[in-house]
């Protein structure tokens, strides 16, 4: 006997329709999130290797421009100027290692392999903490994401993984409503998702336009024609040292 | 399965790289810009030389000489210049480019600048100069004063060499005009090529041995 077949509603194609589109745009905002990720742990490893190859030299240097300006400065008691350029190139050498002290440590290289891409993906299409039904899921989410964030970073697949074993087999993740309060939730997370993608997407533009990334820019596409232009600032640092040190002897 | 998975303390540094990276970076920002400043000028003049070396032009016996910021240094200790104590300014205002034709060195441009002389110290060897600059020489086979110009990095002093110029005097009373011979890329334009030379990072520079003068052009 055949099965007599239900009708469709309207709302629950609509509901349907909403999902698909949703889907979608989950896609696209994990997508994005991962290549802000990757962009802002990519700048951070070369902003580190940046401070422990020149940024230290710069801030040596600065230190001996200062010496030998305080050392000048005494040496001419009277005169203003000189007084004035110490007092300038101290605040320098100050604020140089300031910054060097704010520095990031260079921690071991990491390879990011596509299973842990795709499994970042995911995370972040499950774990978003926009998708939150109530302020305990939320919490958990953010909680989880910070992990996957972290897992990510350190090229941990398991961890990432687990983390999202951990969401899945959670019972706050089971939900039950009408069609009615679905289609709802389902609107409302698909404007909240159109927003996410316009802040991650500022995001990455905005790192597109900063000073380490157009640094790592340069260095890059010089080594690609062969070129070590870190390297070679390096070297002219330490020969400038080396010459202001000599010169700081001197006085 | 990545294989070498982080340990402990290098996952506390994985931690801190992601908290702190984009945490204090106003801090860090000095750093970083005059790495990129340094690299970038670094890049650039590598690029001129290519032009120059394309050229092939001999502009000058002091080229060779003064091709290398070492070297600079010496003559500027030889000659004890202070070059942060310049004794005569220079405003440089407008420019045009004067047609030359080098079949053999296409990157050679020479910009004629119209400068005014804005400030002199008050003391009889730099009225002396400045005779000399107004009165470049009585004689029209000596119509100028030849000068090295050079640019010196506002943040490290250190100094390169940016062209071989000539102080000229159309008219009695009127500006002088600095004409700079210089190698560019070809296909740089003529704004870009004084956006190049006007580079705020810089100062230009040029001494002037028949009086020890240094003199500073101050670009507008």
């Amino acid at each position: 006997m055949q099965m007599p077949v239900k009708p469709r509603r309207p709302e629950d194609a609509e509901l349907s329709r909403k999902r698909e589109e949703l889907a979608e745009l989950q896609a696209r905002l994990a997508e994005l999130e991962l290549q802000l990720l990757t962009l802002r742990l990519e700048l951070a490893e070369f902003e580190a290797l940046y401070h422990a190859k020149a940024g230290h030299l710069y801030a040596e240097l600065d230190e001996v421009e200062a010496l030998i300006a305080e050392r000048l400065a005494k040496i001419r008691p009277l005169d203003r100027e000189a007084a004035e350029s110490a007092s300038s190139a101290r605040r320098r050498a100050d604020a140089s290692r300031q910054a060097i002290d704010a520095s990031l440590t260079l921690p071991p290289p990491v390879s990011r392999s596509q299973t842990l891409r795709d499994l970042y993906r995911a995370a972040a299409k499950q774990l978003h903490p926009d998708l939150a039904g109530d302020d305990n899921d939320r919490a958990i989410r953010e909680r989880l994401m910070t992990e996957a964030n972290l897992a990510y970073a350190g090229g941990d697949e398991a961890r990432l993984q687990e983390i999202l074993e951990e969401y899945q087999s959670s019972p706050d993740t089971v939900v039950g409503n009408d069609v009615g309060a679905e289609l709802v939730r389902a609107i409302r997370r698909i404007t909240l998702t159109i927003a996410n993608i316009s802040k991650v997407e500022a995001g990455v533009s905005s790192l597109n336009s900063s000073e380490i990334y157009k640094l790592k820019t340069t260095v890059d596409e010089a080594r690609k024609r062969g070129s070590d232009v870190l390297g070679d600032l390096v070297e002219n640092l330490r020969q400038t040292i080396r010459a202001r040190r000599q010169h700081l002897q001197t006085l | 399965m990545n294989s070498k998975l982080p340990k402990r303390d290098e996952r506390n540094d994985i931690t801190s790289l992601v908290s702190r990276a984009t945490s204090d970076l106003a801090t860090r920002a000095s750093l970083i810009s005059r790495g990129l400043q340094d690299i970038s000028e670094r890049l650039r003049a590598d690029s001129l030389k290519a032009a120059q070396d394309k050229a092939g032009l001999e502009l000058n016996p002091l080229d060779e000489e003064c091709r290398s910021k070492n070297q600079i240094a010496l003559l500027t200790e030889e000659l004890g210049i202070d070059w942060n104590r310049p004794t005569l300014l220079l405003d440089v205002g407008s420019w045009w480019r004067e047609p030359i034709n080098y079949p053999h060195s296409p990157g050679i441009k020479c910009f004629n600048f119209v400068c005014e002389l804005k400030f002199l110290p008050d003391s009889p060897r730099h009225a002396k100069l400045f005779h000399e600059l107004e009165y470049l020489s009585d004689d029209p086979r000596e119509a100028g004063k030849e000068i090295t110009v050079y640019r010196r990095s506002r943040t490290t002093g250190e100094m390169c060499e940016l062209g071989e110029g000539l102080l000229l005097h159309d008219q009695e009373g009127g500006p002088l005009i600095l004409e700079l011979l210089r190698a560019f890329p070809e296909d740089m334009s003529d704004e870009d090529c004084i956006r190049e030379l006007a580079d705020g990072a810089y100062q230009t520079v040029a001494y002037d041995p028949a009086y020890g003068n240094v003199i500073l052009f101050s670009w507008r």
